[in-house]
């Protein structure tokens, strides 16, 4: 499958191993621009860093691999700026939805590879965790559980992971997540873009 | 040791991420006038002070929870001591909207609320619009309290103000909105029906309090 037409794609950073294997797989002509997975903590930063790109390439519309994650997503898609991947977040736009829901409503914490690799960063300089038994409270009180999402990109951080469970005393389940959904997202976000009209 | 200072040491100490220091401190205060002062005048002012922090973004999540875990630790010991906070006001029905899970705002907000004598009638996550009015009529409670993390839950809250609307409750039970998506995007406040929102957990207990007596208001004939 190739794309007859550059087409502009932004995307988080928490899924850019994934979203490189399969756009050079089934778009090589398709190159996307990432940004850092770590403002998913700060929303009104992600808007503004959001605005930016769109803004560089002027009226045509970009295909946003993000969920929710600011609360003006909405008004971007309605604007008819850009199409997104339906998903409220990462994890819903990997896993797709009755996965998600299913994970969801076990209490789930889930970790993608990107955010794992990151997760002391993210626990305790942005999230302020320094003390592991505040973390493990507040874990234990939040989740029911930790779930690695393996998407056979990257060998599964089994060290990482170790310190993971140390740090929160809850065991990590590995469990193996195929790209199919995310692709089939790319393929039908790149399609709809196509389907445009050229005044956008 | 002044009242003031003592309020400045339990505000280093938690910011500081030292529970049992703050909580030390607490319990030496309670040993001298009992734990329901000791909530009132020594714990209270110094949560208002961790929420103007958090609003300005000047703390961690951490130390919010922290501040959450402290407040329901003295919470408790009060009941122990049968010093409870007497629950003078209420109660309120509180709970994450339907489809949103992200309980620990709402957690947060049950603390603190509960921490300034209001009872507390608390429906968890996803909870349908109807649950909520069915809850807030069976209890007599003035004001429904609903929490909602992104834009895509926060427009379910438009289905409790219609719920309410429906059952011509419009003005008698009042709808506090909160979440982070209402702090960045205000005007959904009104765009969902929401009566008013605080801008963090700890600033709950005066947006009840005001809404409450708003409700009150239009009760009287």
């Amino acid at each position: 499958m190739t794309c007859p037409s550059p087409v502009p794609v932004i995307a988080c950073s928490v899924l850019k191993d994934e979203l490189e294997f399969i756009l050079s797989r089934d778009f090589p002509g398709v190159s996307c621009v990432f940004v850092d997975s770590m403002l998913h903590m700060h929303p009104e930063q992600l808007g503004k860093a959001l605005e930016r790109r769109l803004s560089q390439h002027g009226t045509q519309p970009c295909l946003v691999v993000y969920g929710d994650c600011h609360p003006h997503m909405k008004d971007m898609e309605d604007s008819g700026r850009i199409i997104r991947t339906p998903g409220v977040n990462c994890a819903e736009i990997l896993l797709g939805h009755e996965r998600y829901v299913s994970h969801r409503n076990r209490g789930s914490f889930l970790f993608l590879p990107e955010w794992t690799s990151r997760w002391r960063d993210i626990f305790m300089n942005e999230l302020g965790f320094t003390d592991p038994q505040l973390a493990r409270e507040f874990m234990a009180e939040t989740r029911n559980g930790l779930v690695y999402l393996d998407t056979g990109i990257a060998p599964v951080p089994l060290k990482c992971l170790e310190d993971i469970r140390s740090f929160f005393g809850m065991a990590v389940t590995v469990e193996p997540v195929s790209l199919d959904h995310l692709a089939r997202l790319i393929v039908d976000g790149v399609s709809r873009l196509e389907r445009l009209p050229h005044e956008h | 040791m002044t009242l003031k200072n003592t309020q400045d040491h339990l505000l280093n100490a938690i910011l500081s991420g030292s529970r049992k220091e703050a909580i030390a401190i607490l319990d030496r205060w309670a040993g001298h006038c009992g734990y329901r002062q000791t909530i009132s005048e020594l714990l209270e002012p110094v949560l208002e002070t961790i929420g103007t922090l958090w609003v300005s973004e000047k703390i961690s999540l951490a130390a919010g929870y922290l501040a959450g875990k402290i407040a329901e630790d003295t919470l408790l010991k009060a009941h122990e001591h049968e010093q409870a906070v007497p629950e003078i006001r209420g109660p309120v029905v509180l709970g994450n909207v339907e489809d949103d899970y992200h309980s620990l705002g709402r957690k947060l907000v049950g603390i603190f609320l509960k921490t300034a004598g209001w009872r507390v009638i608390d429906l968890g996550n996803d909870v349908p619009s109807e649950s909520f009015v069915d809850a807030a009529v069976k209890n007599e409670a003035r004001v429904i309290a609903v929490s909602a993390m992104m834009f895509s839950t926060a427009k379910n809250i438009a289905g409790i103000r219609n719920e309410l609307d429906r059952r011509g409750l419009h003005g008698r039970i009042k709808l506090a909105v909160g979440g982070a998506v209402f702090r960045i995007r205000p005007e959904l406040v009104a765009e969902v029906g929401g009566d008013g929102t605080a801008v963090n957990a700890m600033a709950t207990p005066a947006l009840i309090d005001r809404l409450w007596r708003e409700a009150d208001v239009q009760n009287i004939p």
